[in-house]
């Protein structure tokens, strides 16, 4: 309070003197903005930043503990009907990037990225899922073993 | 008052262009004058302490981070105190020293933002918007340090889940110097401009009785002359080792509060400032491998405690023995300070209502979390959200 009273006689306190952001906020106009434009220029983000994570399923050992371990509940796994063998899918719409699953994972298969997940406003990316991963590395085998005895 | 008078109710919120967040005041006037307050709490209410028991101790620190999104490093902190508490387990002293460095980065953005957000209230548009660009630095920097600008996940049972790189620390170093300068002048500003002073000195005033009284904590008591701070009675993790000041001022006013927070940011900042310097070096968890880390915690309670932006924080888990805990007890500081502050807008103005609250640094995702009580029936009792939801349909 005595601060208070002090800068009142001098005169500071006045409500008539000059607002001390007047200048600043003057000179700011002929400045670029602060802001940038949001779908054009995206940010980039800083090194090490959590973003879209995948699964390597070569690398997959099918354990589940991801699944388990996932506190978004977000990855579910996936079962392929002629191997039997289950494989982790992730819901980026659920996904909270908090990277537990890179975390846990013992034999590491998940790739981590930079890459921001999408805004709302565009449709959810949806990385392969573990059938078109399993038909793509079918049809590469198949074709890989065609090719073959023709040599 | 004498019968003659009108009583007039006005609502304040939960939806009001005043009060940013989604709680109501239902304010009793007589003319200008406020004489009664009654807060109703409750609209933003997700029971997480109901959920925290239903999932396992790693997937709380995901869940309990997200109590509040300013102060999410400071729960995930106090939560993994009391885990350690419970299992007797020791940090390395790099990873206490690294989540000082976390807390209070996160301290900086949070103290600036309730500035920011104050100069809005009052009317300081221009204030507001160059607060908040500044503020963007910090934000940086804690995705630099954590991994994400908003929600660090950086504690982890027994340590932190990502080291500090020795490059990345040049970096820190070069923006703090920037927010330092920077804060110097808005300290100018806060403590000369005829417009904030006139709006918040001598507004809600507490005296330190009253405070002590009503147990204000945080920056909200330390404005009232009251040397509340965790970090300095009761030190957790490296704030023993650390040098630094208690910050209180004698006016008890809006204004004193804000001041104590600006000069929180300086101290926050030679805080960092000694931790990039002091930082030792060793392993950042106990174990050889975070996939190490254990999957039970024995049977007991453990507490935790820390110094959040707003106040004192403290977490309470229980354990069974088993992979989840049996019940998480959270007690955030919003809840003190809304609820007992109301005594300091009593016989204001009305125009004053929004910058005492907003003094308080309410957070009121912080507030709601648990207790749903029966008004019909007088009770308080526990009820999970979707049981309420097949009990009372809406509509």
């Amino acid at each position: 309070m005595e601060e208070a009273r002090k800068r009142e006689a001098a005169g500071v306190n006045n409500a008539l003197s000059l607002p001390k952001l007047l200048g600043k906020t003057l000179r700011n106009l002929f400045k670029k903005p602060s802001t940038v434009m949001a779908p054009p220029r995206e940010i980039k983000p800083a090194e090490g930043y959590r973003g879209i994570h995948r699964v390597n399923y070569d690398k997959c050992i099918s354990c589940s503990l991801c699944a388990i371990e996932c506190p978004a509940l977000a990855i579910k796994m996936v079962t392929i009907p002629e191997t039997k063998k289950r494989y982790p899918e992730i819901d980026y719409g659920k996904c909270i990037f908090c990277y537990r699953c890179v975390e846990v994972c013992p034999v590491n298969a998940y790739e981590v990225s930079i890459e921001k997940p999408a805004p709302e406003t565009k449709p959810v990316i949806v990385k392969e899922t573990p059938l078109e991963w399993y038909k793509s590395k079918k049809s590469q085998q198949t074709s890989s073993t065609q090719q073959s005895p023709q040599k | 008052m004498s019968k003659n008078k009108y009583l007039v109710e006005i609502p304040v919120g939960p939806q009001h262009p005043a009060l940013h967040e989604p709680i109501s005041l239902r304010l009793k006037v007589e003319g200008e004058r406020v004489v009664q307050v009654d807060v109703v709490a409750g609209y933003n209410h997700r029971g997480v302490e109901w959920l925290a028991e239903r999932k396992t101790f790693y997937q709380d620190l995901f869940l309990v981070a997200r109590t509040c999104g300013i102060c999410n490093a400071v729960h995930g902190a106090s939560y993994v105190q009391a885990v350690e508490d419970l299992a007797g387990i020791e940090v390395p002293p790099r990873a206490r020293y690294l989540r000082a460095l976390v807390m209070e980065l996160e301290r900086i953005h949070s103290h600036i933002l309730v500035l920011a957000v104050m100069a809005e209230v009052i009317g300081f548009e221009s204030l507001f918007m160059l607060m908040m660009r500044d503020r963007e630095r910090v934000m940086y920097l804690k995705e630099l340090v954590t991994g994400n600008r908003v929600h660090a996940d950086y504690m982890f049972i027994g340590g932190v889940r990502r080291d500090l790189p020795s490059e990345k620390i040049d970096k820190i170093k070069k923006n703090i110097d920037y927010i330092e300068e920077r804060m110097k002048e808005y300290k100018k500003i806060w403590s000369e401009d005829p417009i904030i002073l006139k709006r918040t000195q001598e507004v809600g005033v507490a005296s330190k009785s009253q405070a002590l009284a009503h147990s204000l904590v945080g920056p909200v008591a330390r404005g009232s002359n009251v040397k509340s701070d965790i970090r300095y009675i009761d030190p957790y993790d490296a704030y023993d080792e650390i040098p630094f000041n208690v910050i209180t001022r004698d006016e008890g006013d809006s204004w004193a509060r804000m001041m104590v927070r600006i000069d929180e940011v300086f101290e926050s900042i030679s805080i960092i400032r000694y931790i990039l310097e002091h930082l030792p070096s060793g392993p950042i968890i106990p174990w050889k491998n975070i996939k190490l880390a254990p999957r039970k915690f024995p049977k007991g309670e453990g507490i935790g405690r820390v110094e959040a932006p707003r106040g004192e924080l403290l977490y309470h888990v229980f354990s069974d023995g088993s992979m989840k805990p049996y019940r998480v007890k959270i007690r955030t500081p919003s809840v003190l300070n809304i609820h007992n502050g109301v005594f300091m807008m009593l016989d204001q103005h009305i125009a004053d209502i929004p910058v005492i609250f907003v003094s308080f640094d309410p957070c009121i995702s912080c507030t709601e979390r648990v207790t749903v009580i029966d008004l019909k029936t007088n009770e308080k009792k526990l009820i999970p959200w979707r049981k309420l939801v097949k009990e009372k349909p809406l509509g």
